[in-house]
């Protein structure tokens, strides 16, 4: 996904994705489930590239409709996409806090 | 302001995502920031958004290109495999080839590029079939896994019924029924790949893939193709009793040229085609 992706939707197709690897949500619900784990306020408008994107690739996929919102759910292959991110950020992760400790100081 | 600047999205867009979207706006308050975002996203999906039917009619066109060019090669291949063998007995072409080596050079370029086609052919479409396969294992999908097993079956049984026949020296009965089988196998093994493909869910992207490996393959079958017919008549001209001396009679040539040329024109049709279809693929 990283290596496809590097515009302003990259890290909101990370975020989503894993909103949805928690269980099906929609957009409000996602919204607020983001802020609740990361911090992030996604705006309604990068929300929505992030879903299309998402959608077009089928990494996600729609839901019946419940009254005005629809609620959308992680496909197979969005986990596998999520799971490769994810390895791809722990070994980021893991390469930072190793050079950290090179240069000493608190951790 | 934020539900005026929904307007900006393309319609295609709206229809899709509009009402959800007008429905998020109700439930969080629209801030300088929110409308600032919105009219950014309405310009991405101006630039990128593609609506999901014309992803999926795109998918499907290229689809049925990719299996009307692996067809054309099958026709092609078979007309290759007429010709290919026309040194045979090299008696009796070695001396011509040594008086007129524009024979051998022709023969030789247009093996060369019947092997650079059948190249092209397994590099763009075995990663197509490798990925329908894994994907219909993952969905258990046991009729497009059937597929499969039919062309692999074929392949496998086209590779032994070749070897029974190149190890021994078979009667001509048995070289005949060995043809019979080898078509039998051959158009089986053809259809269950077509099928395969075609049952697939793969992606526009994925299968734009296969596009430069296209390419090899159309110019490939069109260098051997001419490369076969100037065979043809530098032997007319130059020797023509090469075509009752050697194994490859004027009957097989002609067909062998006939089938060349037909699976060339159906593979050079098809490659034009592609290249009309937009080159868009979504944002991805």
């Amino acid at each position: 996904m990283a290596r496809q992706e590097t515009g302003r939707f990259s890290g909101a197709l990370f975020l989503v994705l894993s909103s949805l690897a928690g269980g099906p949500k929609h957009g409000y619900a996602m919204i607020e489930d983001i802020r609740a784990f990361s911090g992030t306020e996604l705006e309604p408008g990068t929300l929505y590239g992030a879903i299309a994107r998402l959608e077009q690739r089928g990494l996600i996929e729609p839901l019946p409709m419940e009254e005005r919102r629809r609620p959308y759910r992680i496909t197979p292959s969005g986990v596998e996409a999520l799971r490769a991110q994810v390895a791809t950020m722990a070994q980021v992760v893991e390469a930072g806090q190793g050079r950290l400790r090179l240069l000493g100081g608190p951790r | 302001m934020a539900r005026w600047i929904l307007r900006l999205y393309p319609s295609s867009w709206r229809r899709r995502y509009g009402d959800e979207m007008a429905a998020l706006l109700e439930d969080r308050p629209a801030t300088f920031v929110t409308c600032l975002d919105l009219f950014i996203g309405a310009l991405d999906a101006r630039l990128n958004y593609v609506p999901p039917e014309r992803t999926v009619a795109m998918a499907e066109r290229l689809k049925a290109d990719i299996v009307v060019r692996f067809c054309a090669f099958v026709l092609f291949g078979l007309g290759w495999l007429l010709i290919a063998r026309f040194n045979d007995p090299s008696a009796t072409f070695v001396p011509a080839a040594a008086a007129h080596p524009g024979l051998a050079i022709l023969l030789d370029l247009f093996r060369l590029a019947g092997i650079l086609a059948a190249i092209g052919i397994a590099v763009g479409g075995l990663p197509l079939v490798a990925l329908a396969v894994q994907r219909a294992k993952r969905r258990r999908e046991g009729g497009t896994l059937r597929l499969f097993a039919w062309a692999g079956g074929s392949a496998l049984g086209f590779l032994l019924a070749t070897l029974a026949v190149a190890v021994g020296h078979p009667p001509l009965p048995y070289v005949l029924a060995y043809l019979a089988l080898s078509l039998i196998l051959l158009i089986l093994g053809s259809a269950a790949v077509s099928m395969l493909v075609l049952r697939a869910d793969l992606k526009e992207r994925e299968l734009r893939h296969a596009h430069l490996p296209a390419v090899l393959v159309a110019y490939g079958m069109l260098s051997s193709l001419l490369a076969a017919i100037a065979l043809g008549a530098l032997v007319a001209v130059t020797g023509p009793g090469l075509f009752t001396s050697q194994d490859v009679g004027p009957l097989m040539f002609s067909l062998g040229v006939l089938l060349l040329g037909f699976g060339t024109l159906v593979a050079l049709l098809g490659g034009h085609r592609v290249s009309l279809t937009p080159a868009g693929g979504g944002p991805a």
